[in-house]
């Protein structure tokens, strides 16, 4: 089991975090601020109300549970680190919680006790900071309190992750003290969790705006920035548009730095809707009266999206660690994000400035590239095999009460079997013992949210041999006793679950079996670092392709990369291809057809067959140089600027653009060019066969012919958001990667190919069981028509047609149990198990006594 | 007839992701409401199918309350908005039947809303209060069949 030290709290450290934990390793995260979200500061500041912001937490809490290979402290520092790859001795210095939020239980007696700060959270148990802990120290009864004291340690470990986060720009720093001027996160927070709707829209003087400038100033005087604030300005512009098509919308700034399909579709969607985006020099800001005249165009409230600002501690960092700078970022090996001392890693922000979907992709990426220096991880299967109590037809249910819950109220259940105790959560042992003494074969539990030990006390059911689907949670805490409930309520509330638990089925969800192999369709650059990554993880690693591409001179913004010779990327290239294909499987035709479904897909060529558990396509796309113009849009289509800016900035020459000449990094020194029209100085066409594979698979080409495939953070979360599943686990075992997703320079690529490998490695375990945990879709043959409507409906693509029997049947591996099936069936047959409606009936019976 | 305070029974059907965790939030906030509502939690206001609302007035409830997401923040995409189209089936056919279609409620509670589902639950209570015993408990044989 290989051992990492995560340092820092971005979005990538978290993905990275959770993907060592899940690939089988130890990982110590060190968290930089008072709590979770404290230091999140992409997200805090670029989309304050977007839901990957609450979703990372719950990542990161999953993992740790499912895994127990997460530890987490809390203010740390690191102070010094010694040894050598493989073999770090990592002091650090951390101050813990007043509260530990992974321990607290929410009862509030130090709440009565004394003084408490008290946040509430959505979708957590809630932030609490203590102000005098000692006196609360005695009356916590699950040990969550303890008095800060600040702690040195010292761990052992075999590689470091450095990933702190940058600090946003003052807004000062751009528009000096004027007024009606705000940043980006306090407009955004107006609208968070309230909707979008223009009562909430408010200027510093409490006026409702007639009209609103954006301003980003990313690219101006070498201020830095990525894409992504563009992409969030550019969409919270159109929701304000939507929001009143008579709101004036202004958006100044130098480049649109908008570049692929999708980002372009937003730009012209704000043309086409009336904002205007004035594209200006610099920031020319007056006040008259009321309002403000930004360069000419009087507006009412301007909204600054501040770029990065590289903080000052970063250097300490880096001096710490003994690594390389440049203007302040971390240097990476060319190609790697290793930085220049072995088996230290830097991760996000720390190795230039990403949009948040490169931050996932470089968290997954990082795994293979660090396990070079950790040990073998432990893959041990920790679900033991419980021998479930199978009785469907004579219920015995046990109602178990938590005291802390039930404060004041007269319970009185009609149930075999009643136990009482103060805090269940605190005596999982006892609670296990009870079930197997009583002999009861369902359970109910009366206890606090499920979202705070909920997942525990199924466990505990699990432990004791009753199936999660047999175990029944009632939130008396919170829906009763604290909400000055009666005894009536809480008997009604219990009475309906039991009547409810007594006719759940019991669902052994089955597991699939699964091919231990890959099949990488393609020969652009990603197949062969994915292969690489892969080769020694999977027993058998198939490429499929006739040849492979030359590779393309778009390297990389960072340093290193940018200014590699041509020699030495031919040269790198030719070792990466010599090493994979000495040991991969290299089919030289081309993709006949590829039948099957995530686990089991089989292959086809002209005259192989092969059986894979998964998929990358990685076709690549053939590079055309033409003239020196770097496009974003060429005849109507749009084309890719960042490459192109790239090899501007290689080539050195007097270039031309349309929308935007550099981004990221080459902001430090942009590549030498004029707004102007010409041919494009690179193009990438994708390959003729992408065509065939999509048709095959059943996925969408954009015009140009490159795959989607999870475009934005956004569209993830719309596909993933389901059941709260991994973003990885989402695509139903096929990647796309490199250039035949979008043109990307061969730093992206490294990281969309790791991504792929890494996550094709969690597919492919000896089994799968479905994603969904115990809610899984089936089919009563006795009702079902054969009509296919669940089919179509089924968007993780679960159901099919049974060739022989002619009715729906369910691939349990793809089932989400989101219950789109059961919703579109018109003839009832698609039901999802635990769930039946008789339950249902049984309960409403109860809960209106 | 000795004059008594009528206290009703509501019961509510609460989406997993917004009203239920607003629910949550006014647990731990100590927001108090009227005991008279019963939560039910669902995964989504869209899998609450109108025949579950109808059992309830049938099985005695005097109201219900289905609770989701704000449109466009739904955790399944556009679960309340077929939550919204099932409540207009509901209300046609209470009215179709003759009887007063308020007493079914669809409300919006989002996740950080705890004081706004206490008041909706306070203020709701109260009507159905002042408006009295539903008499649709008297119908017989509507709604689902019992499926084994």
């Amino acid at each position: 089991m290989g051992k990492v030290l995560i340092y820092g709290t971005s979005l990538a450290s978290y993905r990275a975090a959770a993907n060592f934990a899940r690939a089988g390793h130890k990982v110590i995260l060190l968290n930089r601020g008072e709590f979770i979200w404290h230091k999140f500061t992409q997200m805090q500041w670029q989309m304050p109300r977007d839901i990957i912001n609450g979703y990372s937490k719950g990542l990161l809490l999953e993992t740790m549970n499912k895994t127990g290979n997460i530890e987490v402290y809390h203010n740390a520092e690191i102070t010094k680190i010694d040894g050598g790859a493989g073999n770090f001795k990592v002091k650090f210095r951390h101050r813990p919680q007043s509260v530990n939020e992974f321990r607290c239980i929410g009862c509030d007696l130090c709440h009565e006790k004394c003084d408490v700060k008290f946040i509430p959270m959505p979708l957590g148990p809630g932030m609490r900071i203590i102000k005098n802990a000692e006196e609360c120290v005695e009356v916590c009864p699950a040990g969550a309190i303890q008095v800060p004291r600040e702690e040195d340690i010292e761990v052992n470990v075999e590689a470091v992750v450095l990933s702190p986060e940058y600090e946003p720009e003052g807004i000062e720093k751009y528009v000096g003290d004027a007024k009606h001027v705000m940043s980006f996160r306090d407009f955004a927070w107006m609208f968070r969790g309230k909707g979008v709707d223009k009562k909430f829209l408010k200027r510093d003087d409490g006026k409702t705006p007639n009209s609103i400038g954006f301003f980003i100033p990313a690219g101006m005087d070498g201020w830095l920035g990525s894409y992504e604030e563009f992409v969030i300005v550019f969409r919270e512009a159109l929701n304000m548009k939507e929001m009143d098509p008579g709101l004036d919308v202004h958006i100044f700034c130098k480049e649109i730095r908008l570049y692929g399909h999708n980002q372009m579709a937003l730009y012209e969607k704000a043309l086409d809707k009336g904002i205007q985006v004035h594209t200006i020099e610099s920031l020319d800001l007056k006040e008259d009266g009321d309002n403000l005249v930004v360069n000419g165009v009087s507006v009412d409230l301007l909204v600054v999206m501040p770029g990065q600002k590289i903080p000052e501690d970063w250097k300490k960092i880096a001096e710490i660690a003994g690594i390389e700078t440049e203007h302040g970022f971390a240097v990476t090996k060319p190609f790697t994000l290793e930085t220049t001392r072995d088996g230290i890693f830097a991760l996000g922000e720390f190795v230039k400035p990403v949009g948040s979907t490169e931050a996932i992709y470089q968290g997954t990426a990082i795994v293979p590239q660090a396990e070079r220096y950790l040990s073998k991880p432990d893959m041990e299967e920790r679900s033991e095999n419980i021998q479930w109590k199978r009785e469907d037809f004579n219920p015995k249910v046990g109602v178990f009460i938590c005291e802390c819950a039930s404060k004041g109220l007269e319970i009185n259940v009609n149930s075999d079997f009643v136990f009482r105790r103060d805090y269940l959560c605190l005596h999982p042992q006892e609670i296990v013992e009870e079930i197997k003494k009583s002999g009861v074969n369902r359970v109910v539990f009366g206890a606090c949210s499920p979202a705070l030990r909920g997942a525990m006390l199924e466990m505990l059911a699990s432990k004791a041999g009753i199936h999660p689907s047999y175990v029944e949670l009632v939130q008396l805490r919170e829906y009763v006793s604290r909400v000055g409930g009666d005894s009536r309520k809480a008997n009604a509330m219990l009475n309906a679950a039991v009547e409810k638990v007594k006719v759940n089925y019991l669902v052994d969800v089955p597991k699939t079996a699964v091919t231990n192999g890959i099949a990488i369709i393609g020969g652009g650059l990603s197949s062969l670092i994915a292969a690489d990554y892969l080769l020694d993880k999977v027993p058998m690693v198939y490429i499929v392709t006739r040849e492979f591409d030359d590779v393309h001179m778009a390297t990389g913004v960072k340093g290193n990369a940018l200014n590699m010779s041509e020699e030495e990327v031919k040269e790198w290239y030719n070792t990466l291809k010599e090493r994979v294909l000495k040991r991969a499987n290299w089919i030289k035709e081309d993709v006949v057809d590829i039948g099957g479904h995530l686990g089991n897909f089989i292959i086809k060529t002209d005259s192989n067959e092969i059986k894979a558990g998964v998929v990358i396509i990685a076709t690549g796309g053939e590079i055309v140089e033409e003239g020196n113009h770097i496009p974003s849009v060429i005849g109507g289509k749009t084309q890719h600027a960042s490459m192109g800016a790239i090899y501007a900035k290689r080539k050195g020459v007097k270039a031309t653009y349309d929308l935007m000449k550099s981004y990221s990094l080459l902001d430090i020194a942009p590549p030498d060019a004029e707004r102007g029209e010409g041919k494009p100085i690179i193009q990438v066409k994708p390959k003729e066969i992408n065509k065939r594979i999509a048709e095959i698979l059943g996925m969408r080409l954009d015009e140009e012919g490159f795959f989607f495939f999870a475009e934005e953070p956004r569209e993830w979360v719309e596909r993933a958001g389901i059941q709260f599943m991994l973003f990885e686990d989402a695509f139903g075992g096929i990647f796309v990667a490199g250039l035949a997703h979008r043109p990307m320079s061969i730093e992206e690529e490294t990281y969309e190919a790791g991504f792929a490998a890494q996550s094709a490695t969690y597919l492919l375990r000896d089994s799968l069981p479905s994603p969904a945990g115990k809610f899984v879709s089936v089919t009563n043959p006795r009702r079902c028509a054969g009509c296919g409507i669940c089919v179509d409906a089924c968007f993780a693509g679960a159901r099919y047609i049974d060739e022989e029997d002619k009715i729906a049947k369910v691939r349990t591996a793809l089932c989400v149990g989101c219950a789109a099936c059961a919703n579109a069936c018109p003839s009832g047959a698609a039901i999802v198990m635990p769930y039946n409606p008789n339950g249902v009936f049984k309960m409403l019976k109860e809960v209106v006594k | 007839m000795k004059e008594k305070k009528f206290e009703p029974v509501i019961v509510g059907f609460f989406c997993n992701w917004c009203t239920s965790a607003a629910a949550d939030l006014a647990g731990t906030s100590r927001l108090h409401y009227p005991p008279n509502i019963r939560p039910i939690r669902v995964m989504c206001s869209s899998t609450v199918d109108p025949v579950y609302m109808i059992r309830a007035l049938q099985e005695g409830a005097d109201a219900t309350i289905l609770g989701g997401c704000h449109p466009g923040d739904c955790h399944y995409i556009t679960g309340n908005y077929k939550a919204r189209r099932r409540i207009a089936i509901v209300k046609t056919v209470l009215k179709s039947l003759e009887f007063d279609d308020d007493r079914v409620l669809l409300e919006w509670i989002s996740g950080s809303e705890g004081p706004k589902f206490a008041r909706v639950m306070n203020e709701y209570t109260e009507y159905i209060r002042n408006k009295g015993p539903s008499d649709f408990k008297y119908l017989d044989s509507l709604g689902g069949e019992e499926v084994e």
